[in-house]
């Protein structure tokens, strides 16, 4: 074996087993595992139990070669670490014991894998359902096995302590237990402390800085789901017991966790789902214990996974999801993440996910008539667009305009607005004369191509004979497909432009946005992202700059040194299973994000060290347009994990489901470029300012110098302090 | 109550006899085609001459930017990429090149002395298209070492880029000129490689296959003037053939295919039956047939070449005006009448081509004359119009002669007379001087007189 395998395989099973510990947190968090595996020592016997079922869980998906990403994540040990724990407050450990962990954990990691690829169809996760079933299953068999002793620990706290640590932790203990804490407060701590089979104060406050240091919302959510239940609880005379002496509610806290920040977007409407499913959970707790007492089975998580199952279900069959309780399509196993992801991708990205369809024509062109427009655009046909060419004086047609030819726009090419196929085509149509109309055969010629299931665009209009496309073929954009004419219910010669999600020529319309256009007002040009141009607007397709599509062409396998005045890094471009690319620093094991789509080159996310190069050119190039058109200039907001982190960061987190106090504005622009015909430089300049409460908080200026091989050089400015580094393709 | 009425003192215009002519009646009589040209661009004539002095040429920066888009209108909404260079010898003025380079032209020059007027304008070095078959050792030099696109005219010019190619060790981009037969008379083959015979396919080879200079363009100016646009259809035919031959045959891709000039203006050319306005063809028209061309000879989407057009004369003639005074009527041997003006084919050098519409300046009767138009100068050949149809005008008064923009101020002489000022009339209608009046300070200061020279007695 390697040393590189070996470091790999080592790395997988230290966070398989460190996940393990964290997922049952709904975290990837390593420090936090790592603080749970300790929490769990305060009894070894359980903790080593618990170790044992999760390493051997993970050996075993390793060797039946179950998928590594699933591994790492802890996927298919979290279940066997919480039987082998429970197995160990239960029972002494002797041989019986050690062969029944086995063959218990091999159970619960077969049902994990099972219910895994049932549920997994319908979108649900498997929850603790496994462990359930196996330790119910263990329960049920121990009072027949009588080969497993029944563990007397638990039962004389003190006398263990001691055996452990002598009398120093036995003087912690007993600090921390007698401390003055609330009777709440003392429930909530020890109901934390029971999802680890720990019912003391002391586990209880462990887990709960492991909880704030790993997600401020999932803490604030424990505490609102906690406190619901309890109160609901006091309100209808329940009874107590159960909730001080088992400390079952931490079926609240990991129901308020999973359903208000990990599978749901944290947001109001998450914090008063939350709030209202801890009576239901209450309910469940009553009832169901009274249908497993006669078991004489505790019921352990069940509410939870029944009341997080039943929700997730219900939200996932919506036919009409509303916007304020979104479900996680992309698990980032932290609140904060989701929350700022979701908040980043609707804020940058929802529109990205439009097809990309663009003008059908060269050149600068007039919308004649918009959306719902006055003459035509009506009833099913009001998402239509009529183009024509204007001259400086606003007219589209050169005097007399009493022939088809004095029409700037007539006879001009029409070219594809995305690849596709010619699904229909109508052709001979005369064109009218100006100022006539074709009623009855009112498209005139048109043609309508298929960019996929149900995107047509269509194109009527069209002179006669003029077609350099014919039925079925496949057209690129940019393609040539016909000229324009006047045929059909066309008094003056423009194009008719429309999306439809039908392939007939006479399909009704659909509000669907162009993808990226300028608009020139008073001679300036803007840039649009998926918007509908209106009336009046004069717009135009965006050049692409050869130089800049080459610099930001990131193939897999590219190669960049990148030098600082002290630091030197060398970045790796990789796409991975999902088909996303991103940026790789091997020295500071960060990963940058990215999307090429031919117009804008921009990262989404980024993930490692903040000092490092590379999380200063991801800001500097978060959004870039590949044109060099002057006056073109993209803005786009920040995500505030992007700018924020530490203190700062963990503060905001706690109000961020509700309130965005923090904005951080990127913009981007091309400052010059060489406009020969083999063009070789590019400079763009970029800022981020961010602002808190209206006051610009900090100011960051970047320049990036694109050079014939590609991207050469950047430089950040920060307040007085300047940074310049060097780039070369290896 | 009184009311005071000021009236301008109604002009006084001699009579006319005029023979009658047998033909159809027509009960309006014979009118003049032309209407008074008072104002140019909201400025009048009579104050421009007043303060430039007479005669005058004035340039409309309006009519230069609405004519530019509209050419640029005709190609970019038919073709992705569309560059125009701005011929310097239709016109460079200063001012006027620089409107074009403001619209985003590049320049096109055709000698040394214009390769340096665009340099010290500004133009950047790679550019410039520097054409023509005169470009001395040192002009190349200058041309290579700013990038420019140095279009080769013939073998002994590519002879000498490539040594200087290698002296520097440099790789010069160039195109070469390529001469055709497109279905005109007279054909120019005496400018760059014909295609027909296989010498621009020769020299294609030679220069690629030496591998010391860049070959990124290819370049045809088929004549001037041209009245057909098919003829251009033809030339870009041949231009894409020869660029798909070499991508074929090299893998090189051709960067970009510059069509040049000689798109006709509106000007009527002597001898044509029609008025220009009615047979001159559009930029529509040339843009149709060179575009439909190109698209149709085979490139590839994503490797269509620029396409880079010289029109000089097209762009510039209807902006220019010339303004004059009628320095005496007199009456000939045969009995025609002539108007003697203050401004001759000294300056108006295009008079020896068009038959250049000329408008009187200030209001007049109905009544016309036909009139020989002759210069100032004491030569016989100095005539501006053989005959024209004008109102009676009086010794200083003034006429507003149209589309004169291109050519007369690069081929104006000073012969006899000292040439005229140049005013450049902004968007917001605001007069500019852009060339002053010349002065005898002017010629003064090119002549040496040798010292014994300098004394004579008389």
């Amino acid at each position: 074996m390697t040393p590189a395998a070996r470091k790999y395989l080592w790395n997988l099973f230290r966070d398989a087993l460190l996940h393990g510990y964290s997922q049952i947190f709904f975290s990837l968090d390593r420090t936090f595992g790592i603080v749970l595996l300790i929490v769990s020592f305060t009894d070894p016997y359980v903790a080593l139990s618990g170790l044992s079922a999760g390493l051997l869980a993970n050996f075993a998906a390793y060797a039946l070669g179950y998928d590594h990403k699933g591994i790492r994540e802890g996927m298919y040990s979290f279940n066997s670490i919480m039987m082998g724990m429970m197995m160990g407050v239960y029972y002494d450990v002797n041989i019986q014991f050690v062969l029944l962990l086995a063959l218990l954990s091999m159970l619960v990691l077969f049902l994990s894998i099972g219910l895994q690829s049932r549920f997994g169809t319908k979108g649900l996760p498997v929850m603790s359902i496994p462990f359930l079933f196996g330790v119910w299953t263990l329960l049920l068999v121990g009072r027949q096995f009588t080969g497993l002793d029944l563990s007397e620990r638990g039962i004389y706290t003190v006398n263990e302590l001691w055996s452990y640590g002598g009398q120093f932790l036995v003087n912690l203990h007993a600090t921390v237990e007698g401390l003055p804490v609330p009777e709440l407060m003392a429930v909530y701590l020890r109901s934390l402390g029971a999802i680890f089979f720990q019912n003391t104060l002391f586990a209880g406050f462990i887990i709960l800085l492991g909880l704030v240091v790993f997600s401020r919302i999932a803490f604030v959510l424990s505490v609102i789901g906690f406190f619901s239940g309890y109160f609901f609880f006091g309100f209808m005379s329940g009874s107590f017991m159960q909730l001080n002496y088992t400390f079952i509610g931490f079926n609240f806290i990991l129901s308020s966790i999973a359903l208000g920040g990990f599978f749901i977007i944290p947001s109001f409407g998450s914090h008063v789902l939350v709030v209202l499913t801890a009576p239901v959970i209450a309910i469940l707790i009553s009832a169901l214990s009274q249908v497993m007492g006669t078991f004489g089975l505790p019921i352990y998580s069940l509410p939870y996974n029944i009341i997080v199952l039943l929700t997730l279900y219900t939200l996932r069959t919506r036919a009409v999801p509303k916007g304020w309780l979104t479900l996680i399509t992309e698990q980032t196993y932290s609140p904060e993440k989701n929350l700022y992801r979701f908040q980043n991708r609707m804020a940058r990205y929802a529109r990205d996910t439009w097809f990309h369809i663009y003008l059908p024509f060269y050149g600068e062109w007039t919308i004649s008539q918009g959306h719902d427009g006055d003459q035509t655009h009506k009833g099913e046909w009001q998402h239509a667009l009529d183009f024509s060419i204007m001259d400086s004086g606003g007219s589209s047609y050169k005097a007399p305009g009493s022939k088809l030819e004095d029409y700037y726009c007539y006879n001009r090419p029409i070219v594809a607005p995305q690849d596709g196929w010619v699904v229909a085509l109508q052709d001979g149509v005369a064109d009218n004369r100006p100022g006539e109309m074709d009623l009855d055969k009112n498209w005139g010629n048109a043609i309508v191509i298929k960019h996929g299931e149900g995107i047509f665009s269509k194109v009527s209009h069209i002179r006669e004979g003029t077609y350099k496309v014919a039925l079925g073929d496949y057209v690129k954009k940019g393609q040539v497909l016909a000229n324009i004419g006047n045929s059909g219910r066309s008094p003056e010669p423009h194009i008719h432009f429309q999306l439809q999600a039908t392939p007939f020529i006479g399909s009704r319309t659909m509000a669907y946005p162009l993808a990226y256009y300028a608009v020139k007002e008073n001679g300036k040009p803007s840039f649009r992202s998926f918007a509908t141009p209106k009336e009046g607007e004069v717009v135009s397709n965006i050049a692409i700059n050869p130089v800049l599509k080459k610099a930001f062409w990131l193939q897999p396998g590219m190669c960049f040194q990148v030098f600082g005045e002290k630091t030197q890094e060398q970045w790796e471009v990789y796409t991975d299973a999902y088909n996303h690319s991103y940026i790789w620093c091997a020295k500071t094991e960060s990963t940058a994000y990215f999307v090429n789509n031919g117009t804008l080159f921009y990262f989404t996310d980024f993930i490692g060290d903040r000092n490092s190069i590379l999380f200063r050119f991801h800001l500097a190039a978060q959004r870039i347009l590949l044109s060099s058109e002057d006056g073109l200039k993209v803005n786009d907001r920040l995500s505030v994990d992007t700018v924020f982190s530490g203190p700062k960061k963990a503060a905001l987190d706690a109000v961020a489901p509700f309130a965005q106090v923090v904005r951080a504005d990127f913009a981007e622009f091309c400052d010059s470029a060489d406009r020969d015909i083999t063009p070789k430089w590019a400079i763009l300049r970029s800022n981020i300012k961010v602002q808190a409460f209206g006051q610009v908080q900090r100011n960051m200026d970047f320049r990036i110098d694109i050079g014939p091989e590609g991207v050469s050089g950047f430089d950040m400015e920060v307040g007085k302090t300047k940074y310049r580094y060097t780039c070369a393709l290896q | 109550m009184l009311i005071e009425i000021k009236m301008e003192k109604q002009r006084y215009e001699r009579p006319v006899i005029r023979r009658l002519n047998v033909g159809v009646m027509n009960k309006f009589g014979t009118r003049t085609e032309y209407e008074p040209v008072t104002h140019i661009d909201d400025n009048a004539v009579a104050s421009l001459i007043k303060e430039h002095g007479s005669p005058l040429f004035v340039i409309s920066e309006k009519t230069i930017r609405t004519t530019f888009q509209d050419a640029l209108r005709a190609f970019n909404t038919r073709y992705p990429k569309v560059q125009f260079a701005w011929s310097y010898k239709t016109n460079y003025i200063a001012g006027v090149c620089n409107v074009f380079h403001q619209m985003g032209s590049w320049a096109e020059v055709v000698s040394g002395f214009e390769y340096l007027k665009a340099l010290k304008s500004n133009v950047p070095g790679n550019k410039i298209i520097f054409n023509g078959p005169d470009k001395t050792v040192e002009e190349l030099t200058l041309a290579i070492d700013n990038d420019s696109l140095i279009h080769i005219d013939h073998l002994d010019e590519l002879y000498t880029l490539t040594e200087l190619a290698i002296a520097k060790a440099k790789k010069p981009r160039v195109a070469i000129r390529v001469n055709m037969d497109t279905g005109i008379y007279p054909m120019w083959d005496r400018f760059g490689f014909n295609y027909e015979n296989g010498q621009a396919w020769d020299a294609i080879n030679k220069i690629v296959l030496a591998d010391r200079l860049q070959l990124v363009g290819l370049h045809a100016h088929i004549g001037t003037f041209m009245l057909s646009p098919s003829a251009y259809g033809v030339a870009a035919g041949k231009l894409s053939e020869l660029a798909i031959r070499v991508r074929d045959k090299f893998g090189r891709k051709i960067e970009y295919l510059d069509l040049g000039g000689g798109f006709a203006s509106k000007n009527t050319l002597k001898g044509s039956f029609l008025s220009g306005p009615d047979t001159s063809p559009t930029f529509d028209d040339f843009a149709e047939t060179i575009v439909t061309a190109i698209v149709n000879a085979g490139f590839l989407e994503d490797e269509l070449p620029l396409l880079i057009l010289e029109t000089g004369r097209a762009l510039v003639d209807e902006a220019g005006y010339l303004l004059g005074s009628v320095i005496s009527n007199k009456r000939l041997s045969d009995g025609r009448r002539a108007t003697i003006m203050d401004f001759g084919v000294n300056i108006l050098f295009t008079a020896f081509w068009y038959d250049h519409k000329i408008s009187p300046a200030q209001d007049f009767s109905h009544h016309t004359e036909d009139t020989v138009m002759y210069g100032p100068l004491c030569m016989n050949i100095d005539v501006v119009r053989e005959n024209a149809t004008l109102p009676p005008m009086k010794r200083g008064e003034h006429v507003v002669v149209h589309s004169v923009g291109a050519y007369n101020m690069t081929q104006w002489m000073q012969f006899i007379a000292l040439r005229p000022a140049v005013v450049m009339i902004d968007m917001k209608g605001k007069p500019h001087l852009v060339r002053k009046r010349e002065t005898l300070a002017n010629i003064d200061e090119q002549e040496v007189l040798p010292e014994y020279l300098r004394a004579f007695k008389l």
